[in-house]
């Protein structure tokens, strides 16, 4: 067990990258996330590694391509609108299929919005947000100790899979201070041998997403998909709370899925048997994990800070079986454990 | 009797044959990048960027590490690259729409923070790849497909002249304009591009070549006549000197715009004052139009 | 262990140093614990402000809906807490810059005053945090003044003397 310390989760998600072996930062100012870069900007230089303020989001995650593309472990950071921004170079380094770590605090939109914690990013996060067939390996932490883990497991992710893995988490928790132990496991080393380090000894190596004519891009895309597969059935991330002999489900991600496992206590102390299912990775989605959980099930209720985005994909892994009903607040307003509370009394 | 060869492909050009149109001034240049990777030895150390455009496969022509960026993000591509890779020589191969239209950010702060690789920014007036639109440096008067009746400087404003831009930070080591016209400007451009990769090699910042290139087929040259009006335009300009040329002692690039015309008065009479207020001393910026 | 404490003054009043240094405290007190500030645009508006919340078990919201505790340095910051004040709670209000109405479970203290005589007025976020850890009896009061000495032991002798006046204060003001 590492050292128990006190950070807010901006800072320990840096602290987890860099623990995760994080070789270089490129970030761009924006709220709620400047924690990140700014505990980056000290300590990333203190361990001899690469530390730049772009000066966009869209240079951003292109340092982070070259970054990747020289083998080296790259990430960034931003909140909503920058995400938005990156979209483009998102959508590259999964095509070149380049390893990295993008991290989105969510903030309220659409525009500028404001820089209250929001869950509007589900869809963009999940089902794309740049162009072409694919996709981003999304990790939902719910509290600063997963945050901070999570930063640093995902850089293994990335190599292993040659993908960008995406963090989304929220305004809320990642302005939070709360206790965590300091990650200590391993890295695990990948061999990169179509990095671009030099051409020593070899023919030289070609980092790109273009394919000229249409059979061989299709070759690529299937090449993809076929990944994708194999991470649906490898990398499925979920954790349950008193789902075991539950009537009612709630699934909940991220902030969201702490206030509802207070609202299972209160429901729960009421005699509604509630039990909650939280994905912790937003793709791969725990469709499979859902779905054979029904048996038992009356009802199951999403909770979302959105108008309604991941509820989308737990109706298509509920597929009819029970009715799946809504509760969510937008634009920057979380809910109270109170209102989910009522919310499960009024449908159970 | 014993044949020497006087002549050879260079080894990082690969065996293929490239798509570049007749009379385009890539395929030139791809060679002379090729030779000079080879004379300064860095084939192994040697990673290149090509943009979005009629280059960007370049690393079917060049046998390096190689990385394509999406379009104008070149620089901060070059710029994780390098500063990931301390030990390596960095270049970046850009378009005049891919670096003085939608990537013009991304090179102004590369330049700024004096990145360590060298720009080759290869200028022909004209988005090539996507059929002849206007590009931020077509020349007043030139036509193209979204300005067919030529470029109006007073909608579409005057041709952006990056050197000049690049010019007035402190940072770049090396800011150059050369031309791919005849065997002497091919001879400059490929001396001046070595010397912008020694220049990286010592460690000195963001060097920059701006080479004026031709594009045969989308300056439309019509059936019968040598050179378009396109053409004529580029070659008057790429053969324009420096209006102060005898005061450019250390060197200065075109101080002509690309339609021929005087820059503003302020910045001429402060060449004509004193050179070193324009250019910094440390600047080895040089004048290799003629 | 249960505590809901929100502390709230102006921008400058140092709430937020406070929030920090209580939580940092009951790292190994309270086996959970978080700390929440106001950010954005509203720290530049009426009140800065931040809350830390205790608990034996898990916390699912940072945010106090129901304070157990109320730290109040000006009038707009009781203006805005004071209703959120649970039936068992107690807010500490600074008297010198805010009305604290007379009810049993309120506590008011001119900590700007108190502050003045300990050596500066901008120790009164010391003042009050002193008369607030007295009387909710999580450590202390030689803790305390530890955990006081630590946070000022890179300003020197002279602050760290002030603001050990300015906690023992409020200590011993109730």
């Amino acid at each position: 067990m590492g050292k128990r310390v006190l950070m807010n989760g901006n800072e320990a998600l840096g602290e987890g990258a860099i623990r995760g072996g994080c070789d270089c930062y490129f970030g761009y100012p924006i709220t709620p996330q400047n924690e990140l870069t700014a505990y980056m900007a000290v300590n990333m230089p203190q361990r001899e590694k690469v530390f730049v303020q772009a000066e966009s989001e869209v240079a951003a995650i292109n340092m982070v391509y070259g970054g990747a593309a020289a083998g080296k472990r790259a990430m960034t950071s931003s909140s909503s609108p920058g995400i938005s921004l990156k979209q483009e170079g998102i959508s590259y380094m999964a095509g070149a299929q380049l390893p990295g770590l993008i991290v989105n605090v969510q903030r309220a939109g659409p525009g500028l919005g404001d820089i209250q914690p929001s869950q509007a990013d589900y869809f963009q996060a999940v089902k794309g947000g740049g162009h072409g067939d694919y996709r981003l390996l999304v990790l939902a932490p719910a509290s600063v100790q997963e945050t901070h883990d999570f930063a640093a497991q995902s850089f293994d992710l990335a190599d292993k899979y040659r993908m960008p893995v995406m963090i989304l988490t929220d305004g809320r928790l990642g302005q939070m201070m709360e206790p965590f132990e300091l990650w200590e496991g391993k890295i695990e080393t990948f061999d990169k041998p179509w990095a671009l380090i030099g051409a020593k000894g070899r023919s030289g190596n070609a980092i790109h997403s273009y394919w000229g004519q249409a059979p061989g891009l299709e070759i690529v895309n299937l090449a993809l998909q076929e990944k994708y597969r194999l991470i649906e059935k490898e990398e499925v991330r979920f954790d349950t709370y008193k789902l075991d002999d539950a009537e009612l489900m709630l699934v909940a991600y991220g902030t969201s899925a702490r206030l509802c496992r207070e609202a299972v206590d209160l429901a729960c102390a009421d005699g509604i048997k509630a039990g909650l299912l939280r994905p912790i990775t937003l793709w791969p989605f725990p469709s499979r994990e859902i779905s054979a959980r029904l048996a038992r099930m009356k009802k199951v209720l999403t909770v979302e800070m959105s108008a309604g985005q991941m509820v989308e994909d737990v109706r298509l892994a509920v597929n009819g079986a029970v009715p799946v009903e809504f509760y969510g607040r937008l634009g920057g307003a979380v809910m109270t454990v109170r209102e989910i509370y009522e919310k499960i009394k009024a449908i159970a | 009797m014993v044949m020497t060869p006087v002549y050879k492909k260079p080894k990082t050009l690969r065996d293929a044959s490239m798509h570049f149109c007749p009379g385009c001034g890539h395929g030139i240049l791809h060679k002379l990048l090729a030779e000079i990777i080879d004379e300064l030895g860095i084939r192994e150390r040697t990673i290149g960027v090509a943009p979005v455009g009629c280059s960007v496969v370049l690393y079917d022509y060049l046998d390096l590490d190689i990385s394509e960026s999406a379009h104008g993000r070149a620089p901060a591509v070059a710029t994780g690259i390098s500063r990931c890779l301390p030990g390596a020589v960095v270049f970046a191969y850009q378009g005049d729409g891919d670096l003085a239209s939608i990537g013009t950010a991304e090179v102004i702060h590369a330049a700024n923070r004096g990145e360590h690789y060298v720009t080759v920014f290869v200028n022909n007036t004209i988005y090539g790849m996507t059929g002849g639109q206007m590009a931020p440096t077509t020349m007043v008067g030139q036509a193209s497909t979204t300005c067919p009746g030529g470029r109006d400087p007073e909608t579409m404003g005057n041709p952006m002249r990056m050197c000049e831009m690049l010019s007035a930070l402190d940072s770049p080591s090396l800011i150059a304009r050369v031309k791919l016209d005849g065997p002497a400007g091919i001879r400059k451009t490929r001396a001046t591009i070595k010397q912008a990769f020694e220049y990286q090699m010592a460690g000195k910042k963001f060097p920059f070549v701006e080479v004026l290139s031709p594009c045969p087929t989308h300056w439309k040259p019509r059936p019968g006549k040598r050179w378009s009006a396109s053409a004529r335009k580029w070659r008057r300009f790429s053969r324009s000197r420096c209006s102060v040329n005898s005061a450019c002692r250390t060197g200065i690039f075109c101080c002509r715009g690309f339609d021929g015309s005087r820059l503003p008065r302020p910045l001429r009479s402060r060449m004509k004052g004193n050179l070193t207020n324009v250019i910094p001393a440390k600047a080895g910026i040089q004048e290799v139009l003629a | 262990m249960e505590e809901k404490v929100i502390f709230s003054g102006s921008g400058g009043q140092g709430l937020m140093m406070i929030g920090k240094l209580f939580a940092h405290i009951m790292l190994e007190k309270s086996p959970h614990l978080t700390f929440f500030p106001s950010y954005g645009a509203e720290v530049r508006g009426g009140t800065s402000n931040c809350q830390v919340v205790l608990s034996d078990k898990e916390i699912a919201s940072p945010l106090v809906d129901e304070a157990s505790s109320l730290v109040l340095l000006n009038q707009p910051s009781v203006d805005r807490f004071l209703p959120a004040l649970g039936k068992k709670g107690m807010a500490f209000i600074n008297t010198s810059m805010a009305k604290a109405p007379e009810e049993g479970n309120v506590y008011g203290l001119p900590a700007s005053d108190l502050a003045l005589e300990a050596g500066s007025v901008r120790a009164a976020n010391i003042v009050i945090f002193g008369a607030y850890l007295g009387r909710r009896g999580f450590l202390t009061q030689d803790e305390a003044r530890e955990a006081i000495r630590n946070a000022f032991s890179g300003k020197g002798e002279k602050v760290i003397a002030v603001n050990d006046a300015a906690l023992t204060r409020g200590w011993d003001y109730f």
